[in-house]
């Protein structure tokens, strides 16, 4: 994955050399469609990123949110989008490699670069006293009823992974974007749940504690506490990326042009963007993108087949 | 309580000062903007508060924007138009006999004898002063029961029992908004359906949108909501035109003034008929669905039956508009303690109010607000901050600001509106058409947005020739999406139990209680008509 990663790095440096796309210019606004509501992380990343390439390149860029099905609402229009580099979308990996969605094909899209990726954690508020998985596994079994938030099929599946493993019941409540998770715990109609990094502030409070990670290494704010990989719950994490993705066949000079722009973007320490995504999904930036990208996808697609047995 | 003042003070800076610390201007010009805006539109016959409202806001959005920022400036204005409405309803109906809605029929009753008596610029000061009286008190309710309110729901009630509620204050609604309940329950029922297209929390993908993408998630909300309140006025309005159903307006009868006075000592006199109307339009305007009319009526009527002199009641005294006007400006602030602690709307203001903070910003209304996270500091982190707490006391005082312009310019520039301005319909309905087409278009989902607006339009006229209220359409298509998290969780998180709904007490009180209202209401309805 590293290694991919710099593949990748050293591909974009090698092709910012040649002139051919530096001539790329929009005929007019690009439309950067938000696969999510307003307010969240993916909103927040992609209005900076909006502004910052704006300044950077002089395009004119209207952001606008999509929301609806996990990103797959915002897809399901940007497959059929014009290919002229002037129509790109943020949404996360699941949204294209979870093979829920009926009529949202890997195929269908032209994926741009990662810009970040997710701290996926299990928690719990505070005062429920659990202080790891084991806690809340010897609550359940001594007849505590779980009611587990999530957001989408994907991580309801992780939950019911969990849920086997243990041999525990859990009750899954399905809410809206991340951080309806996080508002469902808070507001105590759940008592675990999901979060992909929204989580940050209020694990920092003291609110909420981290149970376990769900990421293929150990959280920035949780470093004692093991994952769920450790654990043997599971073999790769459940960690999202958010994913910048065009039209197929999408306009490769576009494609390249938009590529390189954004990682200029997020290579800037001090760009709104960066700080944002340093902040929120630590440890930073990710800048794995085209062929490497597509091909992470598709591996992610064949694992994610076997999990979506759970949720059927 | 350390806290509520901390999250108080926050909040009112939020209002004053920007993020780096200067003094913020912005929504201290939006909110005087918006109460003069609302002023005159009140003291216009034909036009009023959620009219300017819904007109208004497509354009803050369009200057503003939708992030965070923006929120304040817009709200202030949408508030200050609302309040102002309230207050210049009264115009038309003391100076010109005519009640630009039906709720200041009730102020013509004494306000207009006392212009005919020479008195009119002293009616116009009673008419404000108890306006205003009776609109901060509704709003000191207000800051005192919503938070408290909130708190009391959030630990009492689960999702089942909270989406009992919202089936509840639905019922409610539909039993009291219209001529007739069963009219009401269907329309709103309708909302509810037409809410249904979209996306669900299923993971199966859209569901009833015919294959048109752009549906996925769901019918663009501001199209349809413009679309039901405005194009539907818009095309009644055509057909008038079309018929010439011109009315004409009554002139003012130049009498020349007597005194105009309106001392303190009199003032005084009045301050007890004026605290009980606005109690009585506080309580009833913290019930969602019920109108203005009601609260004016009741104020009207108890003044007269407790007065010493009753048959001085409509021969042009104080005491009447003080009444009257009281009673409507109380339900405004009164109003929104549903919305604040519940996020349901009571009327059609709140329904902008939410419709403006659904499309700006990070911000949401509902008991979640009222959550005081004790304040931290953490390094490298920042601050931890129950951010929509603030941005509710933030409203708060927005609101406070309004009353203090109120008080302080308002009265002046009412009285300055000695003119009785009819905007000729052949002028403004296509104005108003272009608004509100450009903005639906520019904000919500291009073509697909216009012709949701068309189509909601229609229903809209629909309704209006039926003599159908629209309100508990509105309130359904707006509350359904909600209603159907709070099920769907109750279900999932019951582990998949069919009567979940009837497990808890309190989802079965609710639900009970809805049932009986309709039947109520249906009953009472038929009584008059057989007899």
């Amino acid at each position: 994955m590293k290694r991919l990663t710099s593949l990748a790095c050293a591909a974009v440096i090698a092709l910012t050399a040649s002139p051919a796309f530096a001539d790329w210019a929009p005929k007019g606004p690009i439309n950067f469609w938000i696969g999510f509501g307003a307010g969240g992380g993916t909103d927040t990343q992609a209005r900076a990123l909006a502004e910052e390439l704006e300044a950077l390149k002089g395009w004119r860029i209207i952001p606008e949110n999509k929301a609806g099905s996990g990103g797959r609402v915002m897809a399901a229009q940007l497959k059929d989008a014009p290919k002229d580099g002037q129509t790109i979308g943020l949404a996360i990996n699941s949204t294209f490699d979870f093979p829920a969605g009926k009529n949202i094909n890997i195929d269908d899209f032209t994926f741009l670069t990662m810009t970040a990726g997710s701290q996926m954690a299990i928690l719990a508020r505070a005062d429920s006293g659990w202080k790891n998985l084991d806690d809340m596994v010897a609550a359940a079994k001594s007849g505590t009823n779980i009611v587990w938030a999530n957001w989408g099929d994907q991580v309801q599946a992780g939950a019911e992974l969990v849920a086997r493993h243990y041999g525990i019941n859990v009750n899954h409540l399905r809410g809206k974007g991340g951080k309806s998770a996080v508002n469902a715990l808070v507001a105590q109609d759940a008592n675990v749940g999901w979060g992909g990094g929204v989580q940050r502030p209020l694990v920092a409070a003291g609110e909420l504690v981290i149970l376990a990670a769900a990421e293929p290494s150990r959280l920035v704010q949780a470093p004692d506490t093991p994952t769920l990989i450790e654990r043997g719950v599971m073999e790769t994490g459940l960690g999202f990326q958010f994913l910048l993705v065009g039209p197929k066949d999408m306009d490769p000079e576009a494609a390249k042009a938009i590529t390189e722009a954004v990682h200029t973007v997020l290579k800037n320490k001090d760009s709104k963007t960066a700080k944002f995504v340093t902040k929120q999904y630590p440890p930073g930036p990710l800048f794995t993108s085209g062929d490497a990208l597509l091909k992470q996808l598709r591996a992610n697609l064949v694992a994610n087949q076997e999990m979506i047995q759970l949720v059927k | 309580m350390e806290i509520v003042f901390e999250y108080v003070m926050r909040g009112v800076m939020e209002v004053f000062f920007t993020a780096d610390g200067a003094f913020d201007w912005l929504p201290l010009a939006m909110v005087f903007g918006g109460l003069m805006t609302g002023i005159a539109i009140g003291a216009t016959p034909g036009l009023n508060g959620p009219f300017a409202m819904a007109l208004s806001l497509p354009i803050l959005i369009w200057v503003f924007g939708v992030n965070d920022e923006a929120l304040l400036p817009i709200l202030g204005f949408l508030i200050g138009i609302m309040k102002g409405a309230t207050v210049g309803g009264a115009v038309p109906a003391v100076l010109f006999n005519t009640p630009g809605t039906p709720d200041a029929y009730l102020t013509t009753l004494d306000g207009h004898p006392m212009t005919k008596n020479g008195q009119g610029p002293k009616a116009l000061k009673v008419a404000h002063f108890s306006s205003v009286c009776g609109d901060t008190v509704s709003d000191m309710v207000l800051f005192v029961a919503a938070p408290v309110l909130a708190v009391l729901i959030e630990s009492i009630l689960d999702l089942p029992e909270k989406g009992a509620l919202i089936i509840l204050s639905l019922s409610f609604m539909a039993a009291v908004a219209g001529s007739s309940p069963m009219k009401g329950f269907i329309v709103g029922v309708l909302g509810m359906l037409l809410a249904l297209v979209g996306s669900t929390l299923s993971g199966n993908g859209p569901r009833m949108t015919f294959g048109i993408v752009e549906l996925g998630n769901g019918l663009p909300l501001t199209a349809a909501i413009l679309g039901v309140l405005i194009i539907g006025e818009v095309f009644i309005g055509l057909e008038e035109e079309v018929r010439k159903k011109v009315r004409k307006f009554r002139s003012a009868v130049a009498t020349p003034l007597g005194d105009n006075t309106f001392a303190w000592p009199e003032r005084r006199k009045l301050l007890p008929r004026i605290g009980v109307s606005a109690l009585i339009g506080t309580a009833i305007g913290a019930l969602p669905g019920i109108g203005t009319t009601l609260a004016a009526t009741l104020g009207y009527d108890v003044a007269r039956r407790f007065s010493k002199t009753p048959e001085k009641f409509g021969t042009g005294i104080p005491e009447g508009v003080a009444a009257t006007e009281a009673a409507n400006s109380a339900v405004s602030g009164a109003n929104l303690i549903p919305v604040m602690s519940l996020g349901i709307p009571g009327n059609f203001a709140a329904v902008f109010i939410i419709l403006a903070v659904e499309s700006v910003g990070e911000f949401t209304l509902g008991p979640h607000v009222f959550r005081f996270t004790e304040i931290k500091v953490i390094e490298d982190y920042g601050t931890i901050i129950n951010n929509d707490l603030v941005i509710a006391f933030a409203m708060f005082t927005l609101m406070m600001l309004a009353n203090i312009m109120n008080w302080t310019i308002g009265g002046a520039f009412l009285r300055s509106l000695g003119i009785l301005v009819k905007v000729p319909k052949s002028l403004m309905l296509p104005v108003v058409l272009l608004i509100t087409l450009t903005a639906v278009y520019a904000q919500d989902g291009g073509f697909i947005g216009v012709w949701v607006l068309l189509i909601f339009g229609l229903i809209g006229y629909v309704l209006k020739r039926l003599d159908i209220s629209i309100l508990p359409f509105v309130i359904g298509f707006l509350l359904s999406p909600r209603l159907e998290e709070y099920i769907r969780g109750g279900y999932s998180a019951s582990g998949g139990d069919g009567l979940f709904l009837l497990k808890s007490p309190l989802a079965v009180v609710f639900i009970a209680a809805s049932i009986l209202i309709l039947v109520l209401a249906n009953r009472r309805r038929k009584i008059p008509e057989e007899a």
